[in-house]
């Protein structure tokens, strides 16, 4: 289990994973490929293939077999958690 | 409240419209809505389904093809509609996807948790016509009958390239054989005014209005108003004051 600091510093780690975020924040249910996906934030599928590694590990995203690719899709629970942990990190929660 | 849902009808919920096809569409039926880019084919699409849920108690599902689909919120509240409240609750999801992915996966986006959804909007299938390498016929064909094996109503959107009479091409044609209902949305320009406008091509197995109506897009939504009968020509977009009018004029009438 990856702690709340560490969680937000994979988040954190670069503006892909960042846009990654945020798009799926937006479209809690995008379902497509990677290439899909990279597509939507600008990039191509090899930029953004470690960034959503980094997100599949700490399972907010989950990849699924599809035919003859992999879609992703967000853990909506899961990311729900995050976002949590996140607030109460960041001292939000007491409405401060 | 909402008025009675006919037996074996999937009403839009916007009156005049469903007065037009005779109490709405079939149920389990597949409608193609063609017409050029804006002409109104995502609000009415999602007027469908935001009615389908709120007045009639159905599940919705709305899958996009758009890159940036988190505007669709936006717009459908210009249009007195959250889809937000009814995503929370349940009874709808807006999907973002990719044709591909639509074709081998459509159990995965248009299932519902526990329900089945009995509309389904798809916008739009000119996504397939930039994406596919197969036969676009072919993959729209098997989407389609994907969609009727389910029982769901759906909406196949189609943005219109062509400028024939009805902007309709053989490829078109194609398309409105496989539809079971087409509606089509276009503008007129009617003494330089551009207005919106909607007619019914065809209905399998239903009577319905064959003129075309205004179509209006309200804060409160989508309104279909009156027809353009003093205007001939509008459909193959070159409207002229009919015959009768212009002879009742020449002659000191209206
Ligand atoms: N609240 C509103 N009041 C009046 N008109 C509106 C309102 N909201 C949107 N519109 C009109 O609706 C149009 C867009 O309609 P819509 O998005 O349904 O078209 P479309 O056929 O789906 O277009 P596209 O092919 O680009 O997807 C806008 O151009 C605008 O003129
Ligand atoms: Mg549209």
């Amino acid at each position: 289990m990856s702690t709340s600091i560490e969680i937000v510093n994979t988040i954190l780690s670069s503006v892909t994973t960042v846009d990654l975020m945020k798009l799926f924040q937006k479209n809690p249910n995008l379902i497509d490929t990677v290439e899909g996906v990279a597509k939507r934030i600008g990039q191509t599928a090899s930029q953004v293939e470690s960034d959503i590694g980094k997100l599949v590990d700490l399972g907010i995203l989950v990849k699924i077999p599809s035919g003859k690719s992999t879609v992703l899709v967000l853990d909506k629970k899961r990311a729900k958690e995050i976002d949590m942990k996140i607030e109460s990190m960041l001292g939000l929660e007491d409405g401060s | 409240m909402a008025p009675e849902m006919a037996r074996g009808r999937a009403p839009t919920g916007v009156l005049e419209f469903d007065a037009m096809l005779n109490g709405g569409f079939m149920k389990g039926d597949c409608v193609l809505v063609t017409g050029a880019a804006g002409t109104g084919k995502t609000n009415l699409a999602l007027q469908f389904l935001y009615n389908g849920v709120t007045k009639y108690g159905e599940h919705a599902v709305y899958v996009t093809f758009e890159q940036m689909p988190d505007q669709i919120y936006r717009d459908a509240k210009t249009l007195g509609m959250n889809l937000e409240k009814l995503e929370e609750e349940n009874r709808l999801k807006v999907v973002s996807t990719s044709p591909d992915v639509l074709v081998q996966n459509p159990d995965m986006i248009t299932d519902f948790s526990a329900e089945r959804a009995e509309r389904i909007v798809i916008d739009s299938i000119s996504y397939f016509e930039l994406s596919r390498k197969n036969s676009v016929r072919d993959e729209i064909y098997t989407l389609i009958r994907y969609l009727k094996t389910k029982g769901a109503t759906s909406m196949l959107l189609h943005e219109a390239q062509t400028e024939s009479p009805h902007g309709f091409g053989p490829y078109e044609h194609g398309l409105s054989f496989l539809a079971d209902t087409v509606v089509v949305l276009k503008y007129v320009e009617i003494e330089s005014a551009i207005q919106r406008a909607v007619a019914i091509l065809k209905m399998r197995g239903s009577d319905h209005e064959k003129t075309l109506r205004e179509l209006k897009i309200t804060p409160k939504g989508i309104e279909v108003g009156g027809s353009f009968d003093q205007w001939e020509g509008v459909l193959s977009g070159a409207p002229h004051k009919s015959f009768a009018i212009r002879m009742s004029k020449a002659f000191g009438g209206i």
